[in-house]
């Protein structure tokens, strides 16, 4: 038999013999081993192992003297001397407190941002289980992404083990109203699993079948607040417009509020088969669909089963090569590479990197502004220094010493700047269009995670002037024969730092602003000006007369002289339109074109020009059933001479929606997408039904007048419906909105930068000024004009604000290419902004610099050189 | 020279009454056994440690044995100093308890 020593607890007796003093160790450490051993053999393991811990337990409070009493003195010293320093100098610790705050609340404020789209959905207790299903379907030339059909889900819970729980769900966009006026609410429609796989708990009302009815209806907090007001709604009733018809349902439950970071958005709740009924019955259509894994393991081995099952399915489905893949609901906001229609809007990861690497821009320059003005300030502490290295300070305690004080000043930096990012929350949050709120309370992490930042700020920034100081000699020290100024390289290069990443932030900001004027000012090919845009989706029908609603509305208003002229469209401008994807007839090229049905008025109220062939009219009610009309692009496309008279069948392989219609007329190309997309190959079609989403009314004379018009027809029309429109030249401007937040946003950075930037250059100029106090008296003695002592002074500086310049123009130019390749219509990168920016940091530098220079200058030597 | 405190008269005596088998483990059973607690090994080595600081005993490795995870022992001897202190000790605890026997305590008690 083996006899297997007892060994003590390894942790213990480490933590134990490390605690107590180093020269006993050997005897301790082997007492304490024989004691455990003869413990083991007489007792029990358990015992003596519990006996081992109390001895380590037991040595924690000696330890933590030991280390800790000595250090408090100093660091109490430390602190003194610290507030002692602050005070003395207020111009240097305004500029550095006040730098630090600006630099630490910008980065509170992106963690704030960050941390919202980091944690989107993550208030479902379920999450690391939820999917959603999506088939990609490959049609040999390009590829779908689909929803799977509305059996699947009822499948998949049967069928596979692994799922424990599916669920459909379709975004619903209606009318509501309880009495009086409708007003349009996002819903979705859903099976009655949703609120076992989702987590948003009910206020009022039971789960309990809360959905099971087919006219239940589950409020949210906000649109209970709307409807009611503060009443409980349970049980009372609201209708909903479910195809022109509203049909009555009744509140079974109200959910608690809802968080801002869902991706999943809706006012209310319905039964799936109350909408979409037929759908179901048929297995018709796209539903998309959410499946709850029993286990998160489980995953792979569920989907190694698709090939053999669903997917054979999807294909036959498709005739097309098809897969099925699961994405996780958790981090899925991010995720850019999936979607699904229900979700809300992506969040864009590459503008939060973006947001985040500036913030970190502007704290780093803030940091660099504290290293600046330290070293400089270094040199009025150095008998201070000297002192202490003379009464035994040791290297590391002078080290210990500068770190401790820098942050202590970042710390106090962080209280200033919790009440900054508080005060700069709103505007933030318009700028980001979210509404978050500071809450350290409920949520911790970004209050400990600032602290570490503010104190890795306070190490960064400290870190250089305690190694000077530390590294000093203290006989050069009594002696002030330190030098410093001589050749600082490091303190040059973190200026020139700055200004590079000011100059940076400055040129950026000037290629959006530019992009986004070029975009608001191209030729867009219609105008659009004075023309309003009505959006008609939800009263496609007449609600009397089960007539078109487009057709007697543009009757009533053409009686007005105001009104000078009404179209309908399917798809808004500005919009994505129809997409036909085919191949041309010789099967040579496959092409995408976009498909509008507009009525005959369409080319005259957008005034789009016509180059050739003629407008729809209604001389020829043959053009309701035959006729087209393409865009130069299409033409262009499809290589035609001469176009007009042409039957669409002659450019498409298979058969299309235009089956053998004829151009009539080609049309200019105008910009009926965003300004971001290249103009593509389009042909518009006339209605039949004359049923159309949009009106778009031509207007002549007020504004108010005009709308007064609209809205009182429109409201005798279709009572109960409310009354939207929008002026088309705003919806266009409408489209550059994310470019101009960014805009926004580049530019309060690149302010921020650009201050911290020249409060650092003040601070040195003034120490440099300082220094040379004498040598500029002696200059002025010997006869040197103002003039020359503002140059001999700011040439330095200048020179380093040029060379950031360089420095950061071939990054900008990077940066500039990249984020411009995004649109299909940009402007050029041209050397003026560069030259523009750059004079902008050099005059912004020397007007700093000069401030001090000019004093310096004037001032009357006698007194200088009197100094000391 | 210093007093000493009770501990340290109590580590004294019993590293005097080892001789030498006086290291830790065996210090630790004899101070129990006199005073009838127990101590922690972090309690005594700095007793240890300051008596060696004060001169009155010395300390010496004895050899590595298999035992003990491999550690030497350290063995403790007393000094001339040591030796002189713990007299004057002795001589002071007799004067302070001259005259006393228990059974003045029970009279007390009854």
């Amino acid at each position: 038999m083996i006899y297997k020593k007892p060994r003590p607890p390894r942790i213990a007796l480490w933590l134990l013999t490390r605690m107590h003093f180093p020269d006993l160790d050997e005897g301790f450490e082997g007492d304490i081993e024989e004691d455990f051993e003869e413990r083991v053999n007489n007792q029990s393991r358990k015992n003596a192992v519990f006996w081992l811990w109390i001895h380590a337990i037991a040595a924690f409070p000696k330890f933590i003297m030991q280390i800790t009493r000595w250090r408090f003195y100093m660091f109490k010293n430390y602190l003194k001397i610290a507030i002692r320093n602050m005070r003395r100098n207020k111009g240097y610790s305004f500029i550095n407190i006040t730098g630090l705050s600006i630099g630490i609340a910008c980065c509170m404020l992106v963690f704030f941002f960050v941390q919202d789209e980091k944690t989107y959905d993550r208030f479902h207790e379920n999450i690391d289980r939820i999917y959603y299903i999506m088939g990609d379907v490959d049609l040999d030339r390009y590829k779908i992404g689909v929803s799977p059909e509305p059996s699947l889900a009822e499948r998949m819970r049967d069928e596979f083990p692994e799922v424990e729980n599916a669920v459909r769900l379709k975004r619903e966009e209606l009318l509501i109203k309880k009495e009086g006026d409708a007003v349009k609410m996002i819903g979705i429609s859903t099976d009655s699993s949703f609120l076992d796989i989702f987590t948003f708990p009910l206020a009022l009302g039971s789960v309990e079948g809360a959905l099971d009815g087919l006219s239940s209806i589950i409020l949210t907090h906000k649109a209970s607040q709307i409807l009611f007001g503060g009443k409980n709604p349970v049980g009372e009733t609201v209708s909903l417009n479910i195809n022109d018809e509203y049909v009555d349902f009744i509140v079974s439950g109200v959910t608690q509020p809802i968080p801002d970071n869902t991706s999943l958005r809706f006012d209310f709740l319905i039964n799936i088969r109350s909408v979409r009924g037929e759908e179901i019955e048929n297995n018709q259509g796209f539903l998309p669909t959410f499946l709850l894994l029993s286990d998160k393991e489980n995953y792979g081995q569920l989907i190694e089963k698709f090939p053999q099952t669903i997917d054979k399915d999807l294909s036959e489905r498709f005739k097309g090569k098809g897969a099925y893949r699961l994405h996780p609901l958790a981090g899925d906001h991010l995720n850019n590479e999936s979607s699904s229609i229900v979700l809300s809007e992506k969040g864009n990861i590459a503008y939060m990197y973006i947001l985040l690497g500036i913030a970190l821009l502007i704290l780093l320059t803030a940091c660099f502004n504290y290293t600046n003005l330290s070293i400089g300030r270094f040199l009025n502490r150095m008998k201070e220094v000297g002192m202490r290295k003379v009464l035994g300070a040791l290297r590391k305690q002078i080290a210990r010493q500068f770190l401790f004080e820098s942050v202590v000043l970042s710390v106090f930096s962080l209280g200033l700047a919790f009440i900054l990012s508080a005060v700069l929350m709103p505007s933030f949050n318009f700028l980001i269009g979210k509404e978050l709120t500071i809450n350290i309370f409920d949520n911790p992490l970004p209050g400990i995670f600032l602290f570490l930042l503010t104190i890795c700020v306070g190490c960064v920034a400290g870190a250089y002037p305690s190694i000077i100081a530390s590294r000093s000699q203290s006989i050069e020290l009594f002696r002030e024969r330190f030098k410093l100024s001589g050749k600082n390289i490091f303190s040059r290069a973190l200026i020139v730092f700055q200004f590079a990443a000011s100059v940076f932030l400055i040129i950026g900001t000037m290629f959006m602003g530019k992009q986004i004027n070029f975009m608001l000012s191209r030729e867009l090919g219609y105008e659009s000006e004075k023309v309003v845009r009505i959006p008609l989706e939800n009263i496609s029908k007449d609600i009397k007369k089960n007539q078109s609603f487009f057709a007697n509305y543009k009757n009533k208003l053409t009686g007005y002289g105001s009104i000078k002229n009404v179209c309908g469209a399917k798809y808004s401008l500005s919009s994505s339109w129809m997409r036909w994807i085919g191949e041309t007839k010789e099967g040579d090229k496959r092409f995408i074109c976009s498909q509008n049905y507009t009525d005959h008025d369409y080319i005259d109220v957008l005034s789009i020009q016509m180059l050739q062939g003629r407008n729809f009219s209604r001389e020829f009610p043959s053009d309701l059933t035959d006729s087209v009309i393409v865009n130069e692009e299409f033409v262009k496309e499809m290589g035609i001479t001469d176009p007009i008279g042409k039957n669409m069948s002659e450019f498409f392989k298979e058969p299309s929606i235009f089956g053998n219609f004829r151009i009539i007329g080609v049309v200019k190309d105008f910009n009926y997408e965003s300004l971001s997309k290249k103009i593509r190959p389009i042909v518009l079609m006339l209605n039949k039904d004359e049923s159309y989403d949009y009106a778009y009314v031509k207007f002549s004379g007020s504004i108010q007048e005009a709308i007064k018009i609209l809205e009182r027809e429109y409201k005798e029309l279709g009572p109960h419906i409310p009354f939207e429109f929008s002026f088309l030249d705003e919806q266009v401007a409408l489209q550059y909105r994310k470019e101009e937040k960014w805009r926004r946003i580049i530019s309060w950075a690149s302010l921020f930068a650009v201050a911290i930037a020249c409060s650092g250059l003040f601070g040195l100029t003034l120490l440099v000024v300082t220094k040379r106090t004498k040598e500029i008296g002696i200059r002025k003695v010997l006869g040197a004009p103002v003039s020359a002592i503002v140059r001999l002074i700011s040439r330095e500086f200048i020179w380093l604000v040029a060379l950031a310049n360089f420095i950061a123009w071939p990054a900008v130019y990077y940066c500039a290419h990249k984020f411009l390749q995004n649109y299909a219509y940009r402007i050029p990168i041209d050397i003026w902004t560069f030259m523009k920016a750059g004079f902008l940091a050099l005059a912004i530098a020397f007007l700093t610099v000069s401030v001090h220079a000019v004093r310096a200058g004037v001032r009357n030597p006698v007194d200088v050189i009197k100094h000391e | 020279m210093k007093e000493l405190t009770k501990l340290e008269e109590v580590v004294m005596v019993a590293i005097w009454r080892l001789g030498d088998e006086a290291y830790g483990v065996e210090i630790k059973k004899k101070v129990e056994e006199i005073l009838g607690k127990e101590y922690f090994y972090n309690t005594l080595y700095t007793t240890f440690h300051q008596l060696v600081q004060k001169r009155y005993i010395t300390k010496h490795f004895g050899e590595p044995t298999s035992v003990r995870g491999g550690k030497r022992k350290v063995y403790f001897q007393l000094t001339e100093s040591g030796m002189n202190v713990m007299e004057k000790a002795f001589i002071r605890q007799r004067k302070v308890w001259a005259g006393v026997s228990r059974e003045s305590f029970k009279k007390e008690q009854a």
